[in-house]
C-alpha cells in the first residue's frame, strides 16, 4: 500500500490534492512509524482501534479508504491502486474544467 | 521434491483417517474425535503464532508466516466423519469448521450444501451465519435466509440476519468493483478465483437498488430487536445501528462529516482544512 501511496503523492504534487491518514497506531508512535515507512502526508494519529474517528465513521476493517471531492462530498469508498488513482484523476479533470 | 514428499503427506493423512473408521460409530464419540481434529489444528496454529511472537526480525516472521497450518489435511480428516453419518451434531461441527477453514472452494461448497441441507435449525449456525458475510455468493445468501427462518434463537436469528445484511452491502462492493474497468487484471483474477463462477455471475447480475433497500430493512430490524446478542463483545442492535449510519450519512454524494484531530506532531487540524483540494481519506495502521 504504502508505495503506491508514495508515489501518488509525488505524482500529483502540484495539483489540489491530499492524501490524509487515520492512523490506528499508538498515537505516540505515528511519528517513528511515519519516518519508518517515508510517510510524507499527515494523518490523524487516532490511537489504538481508530479511537473515535473509526468509531464515528463505523470503520471496522483496515484499509478504508474513502476519495472526497474539493467540496468534501464522498465520491468513492474503498477503491484500491489503480482505480482510486483514476477516480482521483477523474475528479481532478472535472475541478480543472470547471475552472476554466 | 514433490514426488518424494507426497506419497508420505497422503500416507500421514490417510493413517488417521483408517484409524478413525475401525472406531465406533456412538454421537458422543464422533463429537470428541471432531472436537480432536479442530484441538490439533488449534495446538499446531498457537505454536507457530508462539514463534512468530518471538521472532527477533521481519525475515524470521516472513519464514513463519508461511509455515502457519492450511486447513486442508484437517478438511480432509474431517469429511470421512461427516459422510459415516449426516445429519448429526457431529457433522454439524465438522461442517461449520469445513466452511471457515477449507482454503478449496469444493470443500466450502460442499460443506455449505450439506448445512443448508440437514442443519439450518442447529443452535451453532449463529456463528456459522458470521463467518460468510465476507464471502458473498447467491448459496450463502440463500442458507442465511433459511437460518433466519428457522431458528430457535434470538443468537442464530440475529447472527443470521445481520450476516445477511453484511454479505449483502459486502456483495454490493464486489459488484461495484467487478463493474469498475480501472481494476488491474490480475485483481479481477483474484477475485473470481476467490469467489468462484456462481458467485461472480450473481455479482455481475446483482440489483444495487433493491439490494440496498434489503440491506437497510435488514439493519433496521436487527437495531430493533436484537439488542440482547452480542457479537465480537457488541450488540448486535448497536452494530446494525452504526451500519445505518454509514448507509445514510456516509454513502458516496453526501458530504463527509468533519474530522478533528492532532497529527503526529501534536498539532491540530481538520479534515474540513483540506476543502478546495480532492482528498483521498485513508484509514490505516502499521500493524
Amino acid at each position: 500500500m504504502f508505495p503506491h501511496e508514495r508515489s501518488l503523492v509525488a505524482k500529483l504534487a502540484d495539483k489540489p490534492f491530499a492524501l490524509i491518514g487515520v492512523n490506528s497506531d499508538e498515537a505516540d508512535k505515528l511519528k517513528a512509524i511515519q519516518q519508518k515507512h517515508q510517510i510524507t502526508w499527515r494523518s490523524f494519529a487516532a490511537g489504538p482501534g481508530g479511537g473515535a474517528i473509526a468509531k464515528a465513521w463505523n470503520v471496522s476493517g483496515w484499509p478504508t479508504i474513502y476519495v472526497l471531492d474539493e467540496n468534501g462530498v464522498i465520491r468513492a469508498k474503498n477503491l484500491r491502486d489503480a482505480a482510486m488513482e483514476q477516480k482521483v484523476e477523474q475528479l481532478l479533470a472535472a475541478m480543472a474544467a470547471k475552472a476554466k | 521434491m514433490r514426488t518424494f514428499t507426497t506419497p508420505l503427506l497422503v500416507a500421514a493423512l490417510l493413517a488417521p483417517m483408517l484409524g478413525a473408521q475401525v472406531q465406533s460409530k456412538e454421537p458422543g464419540d464422533r463429537k470428541a474425535r471432531v472436537a480432536a481434529i479442530k484441538q490439533e489444528f488449534d495446538a499446531a496454529q498457537n505454536a507457530v503464532f508462539e514463534r512468530y511472537q518471538k521472532a527477533k526480525d521481519d525475515a524470521e516472521r516472513d519464514a513463519i508466516v508461511k509455515e502457519i497450518p492450511k486447513g486442508g489435511a484437517y478438511v480432509a480428516r474431517l469429511w470421512p466423519i461427516v459422510d459415516e453419518a449426516a445429519g448429526d451434531d457431529a457433522a454439524a461441527d465438522a461442517l461449520a469448521w469445513i466452511l471457515g477453514n477449507a482454503e478449496a472452494r469444493a470443500d466450502k461448497n460442499r460443506a455449505l450444501g450439506l448445512l443448508l441441507q440437514n442443519h439450518v435449525g442447529a443452535p451453532a449456525m449463529g456463528d456459522v451465519c458470521t463467518s460468510l458475510v465476507y464471502e458473498p455468493s447467491p448459496k450463502g445468501a440463500e442458507f442465511l435466509e433459511k437460518v433466519a427462518a428457522a431458528a430457535k434463537s434470538d443468537d442464530a436469528r440475529g447472527k443470521a440476519l445481520f450476516s445477511l445484511a453484511k454479505m449483502l452491502g459486502n456483495a454490493i462492493e464486489s459488484s461495484t468493483t467487478l463493474a469498475n474497468e480501472a481494476i488491474e487484471p490480475d485483481q479481477r483474477k483474484r477475485m473470481e478465483e476467490f469467489f468462484g463462477a456462481d458467485a461472480i455471475a450473481w455479482l455481475r447480475g446483482l440489483d444495487h437498488a433493491k439490494t440496498t433497500a434489503r440491506v437497510e430493512q435488514l439493519y433496521e430490524e436487527v437495531a430493533a430487536k436484537f439488542t440482547g446478542v452480542e457479537l465480537f463483545g457488541t450488540p448486535l442492535a448497536e452494530q446494525a445501528k452504526g451500519e445505518l449510519f454509514e448507509l445514510r450519512t456516509l454513502a458516496i454524494g453526501k458530504t463527509a462529516p468533519d474530522i478533528v484531530g492532532k497529527d503526529a506532531d501534536g498539532v491540530e487540524f481538520k479534515l474540513s482544512d483540506y476543502r478546495g483540494k480532492v482528498v483521498v481519506l485513508d484509514f490505516w495502521g502499521e500493524w
